[in-house]
C-alpha cells in the first residue's frame, strides 16, 4: 500500500510555520495526519456493510497574544496551506477581545515519550479484506445456533501517521494503531430473550487475536446472553460491590476524569476546581491518566501539541494531586503541561482530553479481593450510562453476578449502579494487583463536538463497601 | 472554495477508469465546504476555519454494492478509494433489491439561495458579530451569568458523477447561530435558548440571538412546578417544533417503510392526521436550509405533499428505494457527509397554516394548557416507530383561558406522535427556518403534563 504522506509533509509543515510567523503570529503549531479507519459490519454470517475512510489533512494553530485561531485543509498544496495559515492567524488576531480565557502556551522543555511502544507484528495494512472477514467469521461460526436470533459483529481498524511541528522547533512523528472485534448476541429460549455483548480492542496489530481468539470473544458474548435468560432480580438498594477492571475504568474516565480536565478546572466549571491536595477518596484509591496503553489501552505517545503523553497521577492515596492540561490551561493554573491536548482529527484544534484513565493497583489477589465482600454484587464490564458535572453518575453493567464468600453464585438482571463519584471513591476498600486497561474500536469519548476520540480505561478489581444498585425486572 | 464544475471534472477522471477498476457502475460524490465555526463556552473560545474536501465512492459489481470515502481529492487518493470501493463490493452478498444507479435527469430549477454577501463576510467580521451578540446578551440584565454561544458559516458545493451519465451539482451558503443562557437572581437559576438559521446574511437577526435568549430566560424567573398533572392543550413555539415532530422524517422515509420499521406502513391514502393538517416536503424552497437543485445522488429535487388534509400521500425516496418499488426517486437522497452513503430523507418540511395567528395569537385559543417556549430535553428518546414521547421543557408557561398564568420551571409533556398528528387544533403562520424545515407554531390537544 502506498503511503501518501512522506518527507514532503515535513517541508509543508515547516512552510506553514514560517508563513504563520511572517503574518505576525506569536506561536504556530502545524499538524498533519493520514489516518485510515475501516469497519466491517456483519449480520449473522453475512457482510452487511463495510465503512472505509481515509482522513488526510493539515491543521494549523496560531496564537496571537492571548487568543487562538485554527485553520485546516484537506488539500496539501502550498496555496491551500497558505490559506489555512491565513485563516488561523486572522482568527487569532480578531479574537483577542473575545477570548476571556487565555490560550497562550506555557513553556515546555521537550521530553521523549518514555512509555511502552506497541510492537505491531501483524499490521492490518498487510492483510486483505478477506483475511479480516475470515477472522471475524471464526467467532461468528462458533456461536451461531438455532436459538441465536440475532448476531451483530463488527471488525474495526484504525491506523496511520501523525506529524507535528511548532515554531519552537519541536518535531514529532508517530503511527497510531488500533484493531478490535465486537460481538452482540441475542438468544431466545422458551419465549425469553437474552442479550450479550463483548469486545476486545488494543493498540496492536492482528496478533491481538492470536492471544484473544475471536471464538472466545464471541463465546463470552453468548455466555452473557444465556445468563441473561436465567438472571435473577433483587430489591434495589445499597449493596457491597465489586467492580471489574472495565467497570472501574468507566468510572475513572466518565465520572472522575472529566472533572480533572484543565479547561473545566480553569473556568471554574468543575466541582474539583480548588480541591488540590484534598482527601477525596479512601487511601486505597489511585487514579492515573497516561498515554501508555498499559496493556490493551490506546497508545498516545504525544498529544496534539507535541507534549510527551506522560503518566499523570490524579489521585494518590485518595488525595487529589493533579489535573489534566493543555499548554494553555497549564499556563493559566501555573502547572506543568501533561500531554492531554488532543484533537479528533485535522478539522479540530486540540482541547483537553483524556488518554488512558485507570485506577491504580492494590495488593490483593483477585481471590482475596472477592473474599473481602461477604455478600454482594459483582459488575463485569459496562454497558453505557451517564454522568452529570455535579459528579452524579448512572452506569449499567454489561454482566453482573451475586457473590457470596468470594464465590460467584448466579447472574443478576440489568444491574445499574448509581451514586456520586466522591461517595464512591470514599467507599473503596480494596484493589487487586492486576490492572487491565482496554480501549474500544467502536466507542470513544465525546467533547466539544469531537467524538468519538479513542481512549482507554480500566483498573484493577475494586471492592466497594456499598453502592446504590438497581436491578431489571 | 472549489466550484461545481471543477468537482465534476475531478469525478469524470475517475469515471473513465471504472472498467479498469473492475466496476460495472461507479458513482463519485464530491463535496467541498469552507466552514467557519465559532464556539464560546464561558469565555473559552474555539474558532476554526477550513476547507473540507472529500469524496465518497459507490461501486457496483453485479448486484453487489461497495462504498469507500476519503478526505482528499488528490488523484492518487481518489483512485485508491475507488479501487477500495470495488474491493468492498466484491466481499458483500448480492442485494436482489439493488437495480442500478440513477439515470441523468435535468433539474427543473436553479437551487437555493447562494448569498454573495455571506460569502464575502470575513472571519474577523463574524467574530466581531459574535462579540457584539454576546455583549448584548449580557447587557440585557445583570442576572445573565453565562452565555454559551455558537456561530457557523458554511459555503459549500457538491457534485455527483456516475457511469450512467449523471454530471450535476449545486452550491449553497448557510449561516447558523445559537445561544444558551443561564441567569441567576436571588439564588434562583433559569436557563433559555435561541437559534438563528438562514441561507443568507441577516445582520440584525444574527446580532440579536444572545439577547433573545436572555429575554427568554428572564421571563422564567419565579417559575413554579405544576401543582398536579393534567391533560390539556400544548402550544409549541415554532423553533422547538422539531423536538416533537421529528418522527415525521423517520416515518415517511421509504427505507424505513420497506424495512417494516415505519408507523406509516400500509397507511398510504389513509387518514393519519387531523384534516386541518397538510405537510409538504419542499425541495425547491429557495430559502430552505436543505434546498439544492439536485439531491446527493444527482436526482432533481421536488416538492411533494406528504400529508394532504390529514391523508398520507407519499413517502420520500432515494433511487435505491424507488427502483425497488418500480418508481422514480423523489429526489430525497441525502448524505450526512462525503463519508456516508445516500439515504432517503425529507429536506424542507413545510406545515401549512390554518390561521394567520402567530404564537401569541394562538395562546388566546388555549382553555387550559401549556405553552412550550423552548429549552426542551429528552426529544431524542422518542421512539419514532411507536411514537411515544416524554419531553421536558425548562422554558414553559401555564396557560388558562388564553392568558399566561405563571412560568413553569420544568414541565414534562407526555404523549404520542401519531396521536398528536390527529389532535392538531391550529397551525400558525409565524414561520421559522429550523432543522426540520420552514415551521410555524402549532397548537395541539390531549397532552399530559407533569
Amino acid at each position: 500500500m502506498k503511503i501518501i504522506l512522506s518527507e514532503h509533509i515535513l517541508d509543508l509543515l515547516d512552510f506553514a510555520i514560517k508563513y504563520g510567523m511572517e503574518l505576525g503570529a506569536d506561536f504556530i503549531e502545524s499538524r498533519a495526519e493520514n489516518i485510515r479507519r475501516m469497519y466491517i459490519h456483519f449480520e449473522k454470517d453475512l457482510v452487511k456493510n463495510v465503512e472505509s475512510i481515509n482522513w488526510v489533512g493539515i491543521g494549523i494553530t496560531a496564537i496571537f497574544k492571548n487568543a487562538r485561531g485554527y485553520g485546516f485543509t484537506t488539500k496539501l498544496d502550498k496555496e491551500s496551506i497558505k490559506e489555512a495559515v491565513k485563516n488561523a492567524v486572522e482568527i487569532a488576531k480578531a479574537s483577542t477581545k473575545i477570548a476571556g480565557i487565555s490560550s497562550e502556551p506555557i513553556e515546555y522543555k521537550p521530553q521523549e515519550y518514555s512509555g511502552k511502544i506497541p510492537s505491531v507484528r501483524k499490521h492490518p495494512r498487510d492483510f486483505s479484506l478477506e483475511d479480516k472477514i475470515d477472522l471475524a467469521l471464526s467467532g461468528i461460526k462458533e456461536v451461531l445456533s438455532n436459538d441465536v436470533i440475532s448476531l451483530r459483529t463488527v471488525y474495526g481498524e484504525y491506523w496511520g501517521e501523525k506529524y507535528f511541528m511548532n515554531s519552537e522547533g519541536l518535531k514529532r512523528q508517530w503511527n497510531p494503531i488500533m484493531v478490535g472485534l465486537f460481538y452482540a448476541v441475542v438468544v431466545r429460549e422458551n419465549g425469553k430473550i437474552g442479550n450479550g455483548r463483548e469486545q476486545m480492542s488494543a493498540s496492536m496489530g492482528l496478533e491481538l487475536f492470536d492471544e484473544h481468539r475471536p471464538e472466545s470473544i464471541a463465546k463470552t458474548a453468548l455466555r452473557g446472553a444465556r445468563e441473561a435468560l436465567e438472571a435473577k432480580t433483587l430489591e434495589s438498594g445499597k449493596y457491597p460491590f465489586i467492580a471489574s477492571p472495565e467497570f472501574s475504568g468507566v468510572l475513572a474516565h466518565e465520572s472522575f476524569g472529566h472533572l480533572t480536565e484543565g479547561d473545566y478546572v480553569a473556568t471554574g466549571a468543575s466541582i474539583l476546581a480548588g480541591k488540590l491536595n484534598q482527601q477525596l477518596g479512601s487511601e486505597q484509591v489511585y487514579i492515573y491518566d497516561s498515554g501508555d496503553p498499559v496493556n490493551y489501552g490506546f497508545w498516545v505517545p504525544y498529544d496534539d501539541e507535541g507534549v510527551d503523553a506522560r503518566r499523570v497521577t490524579l489521585l494518590e492515596k485518595g488525595i487529589l494531586v493533579g489535573y489534566l492540561h493543555a499548554r494553555s490551561t497549564a499556563k493559566i493554573m501555573n502547572m506543568a503541561p501533561t500531554g492531554n491536548a488532543r484533537a479528533i482529527n485535522y478539522r479540530f484544534p486540540p482541547i483537553v482530553r483524556m488518554r488512558n484513565t485507570y485506577f491504580g493497583a492494590g495488593d490483593a489477589t483477585k481471590e482475596e479481593l472477592f473474599e473481602m465482600i461477604k455478600k454482594g454484587v459483582y459488575a463485569e464490564g459496562h454497558a453505557g450510562g451517564q454522568t452529570e458535572d455535579t459528579g452524579n453518575f448512572t452506569f449499567a453493567a454489561n454482566r453482573a453476578y451475586w457473590v457470596e464468600n468470594g464465590e460467584i453464585k448466579f447472574p443478576l438482571k440489568a444491574v445499574v449502579v448509581r451514586g456520586h463519584i466522591l461517595d464512591f471513591l470514599k467507599n473503596v476498600i480494596g484493589a487487586s494487583k492486576d490492572v487491565i486497561v482496554k480501549t474500544s474500536i467502536l466507542g470513544g469519548c465525546g467533547k466539544g463536538g469531537q467524538a468519538p476520540l479513542p481512549v482507554g480505561l480500566g483498573g484493577p478489581y475494586l471492592a466497594v463497601k456499598e453502592a446504590i444498585i438497581s436491578f431489571g425486572k | 472554495m472549489i466550484g461545481v464544475e471543477k468537482l465534476i471534472d475531478i469525478g469524470l477522471k475517475v469515471i473513465e477508469k471504472a472498467k479498469e477498476f473492475g466496476a460495472d457502475e461507479l458513482e463519485i460524490f464530491l463535496a467541498s465546504t469552507d466552514i467557519l465555526s465559532m464556539r464560546v463556552i464561558t469565555n473559552y473560545v474555539t474558532t476554526r476555519r477550513g476547507l473540507d474536501i472529500g469524496v465518497g465512492i459507490r461501486a457496483v459489481v453485479g448486484k453487489r454494492v461497495g462504498f469507500a470515502s476519503a478526505s482528499s481529492i488528490s488523484e492518487d487518493t481518489i483512485f485508491e478509494t475507488a479501487k477500495n470501493a470495488v474491493k468492498i463490493a466484491k466481499t458483500r452478498p448480492e442485494d436482489p433489491d439493488f437495480h442500478h444507479l440513477p439515470d441523468p435527469k435535468k433539474p427543473s430549477f436553479k437551487g437555493g439561495i447562494c448569498d454573495e454577501e455571506l460569502v464575502s463576510k470575513s472571519s474577523e467580521e463574524l467574530i466581531n458579530i459574535a462579540e457584539e451578540s454576546i455583549k448584548k446578551g449580557f447587557e440585557k440584565n445583570p442576572s445573565i451569568k453565562k452565555i454559551d454561544y455558537n456561530l457557523t458559516k458554511q459555503v459549500g458545493s457538491f457534485a455527483v458523477v456516475n457511469t450512467r451519465g449523471v454530471e450535476v451539482g449545486d452550491s449553497y451558503t448557510l449561516i447558523a447561530s445559537w445561544a444558551s443562557v443561564k441567569a441567576e437572581k436571588n439564588s434562583e437559576a433559569v436557563t433559555a435558548f435561541e437559534i438563528f438559521n438562514s441561507r443568507k446574511y441577516e445582520e440584525e437577526l444574527l446580532l440579536s440571538v444572545s439577547e433573545k435568549a436572555a429575554e427568554r430566560a428572564l421571563r422564567i424567573f419565579g417559575g413554579k412546578r405544576l401543582e398536579k398533572s393534567f391533560s390539556g392543550q400544548m402550544l409549541i413555539e415554532n423553533y422547538v417544533v422539531d423536538d416533537f415532530l421529528w418522527p415525521i422524517t423517520y416515518n415517511v422515509n421509504a427505507r424505513n417503510v420497506q424495512e417494516k420499521r415505519s408507523g406509516f406502513m400500509n397507511k398510504l391514502n389513509e387518514q393519519v392526521a387531523n384534516e386541518k393538517l397538510t405537510i409538504i416536503d419542499d425541495g425547491t424552497l429557495p430559502e430552505g436550509l436543505m434546498t439544492f437543485s439536485v439531491d446527493m445522488e444527482g436526482v432533481p429535487t421536488s416538492k411533494k405533499v406528504l400529508i394532504d388534509k390529514g391523508v398520507l400521500k407519499t413517502f420520500v425516496y432515494d433511487s435505491y428505494t424507488a427502483y425497488r418499488e418500480g418508481k422514480e426517486s423523489t429526489g430525497n437522497a441525502m448524505r450526512r457527509s462525503f463519508e456516508s452513503l445516500p439515504e432517503p430523507s425529507t429536506v424542507n418540511i413545510v406545515i401549512e397554516s390554518t390561521t394567520n395567528k402567530d404564537v401569541h395569537g394562538l395562546l388566546g385559543e388555549i382553555d387550559k394548557g401549556v405553552y412550550i417556549a423552548g429549552f426542551t430535553m429528552g426529544s431524542h428518546l422518542t421512539d419514532p416507530l411507536r411514537g411515544t414521547f416524554s419531553i421536558t421543557s425548562l422554558n414553559a408557561f401555564y396557560v388558562e383561558n388564553g392568558d399566561i398564568k405563571y412560568p413553569l420551571k420544568s414541565v414534562t409533556a407526555g404523549g404520542n406522535f401519531f396521536e398528536l398528528l390527529k389532535n392538531v387544533i391550529s397551525v400558525g403562520s409565524d414561520y421559522r427556518l429550523i432543522r426540520l424545515g420552514k415551521i410555524p407554531s402549532i397548537l395541539v390537544d390531549k397532552i399530559t403534563f407533569v
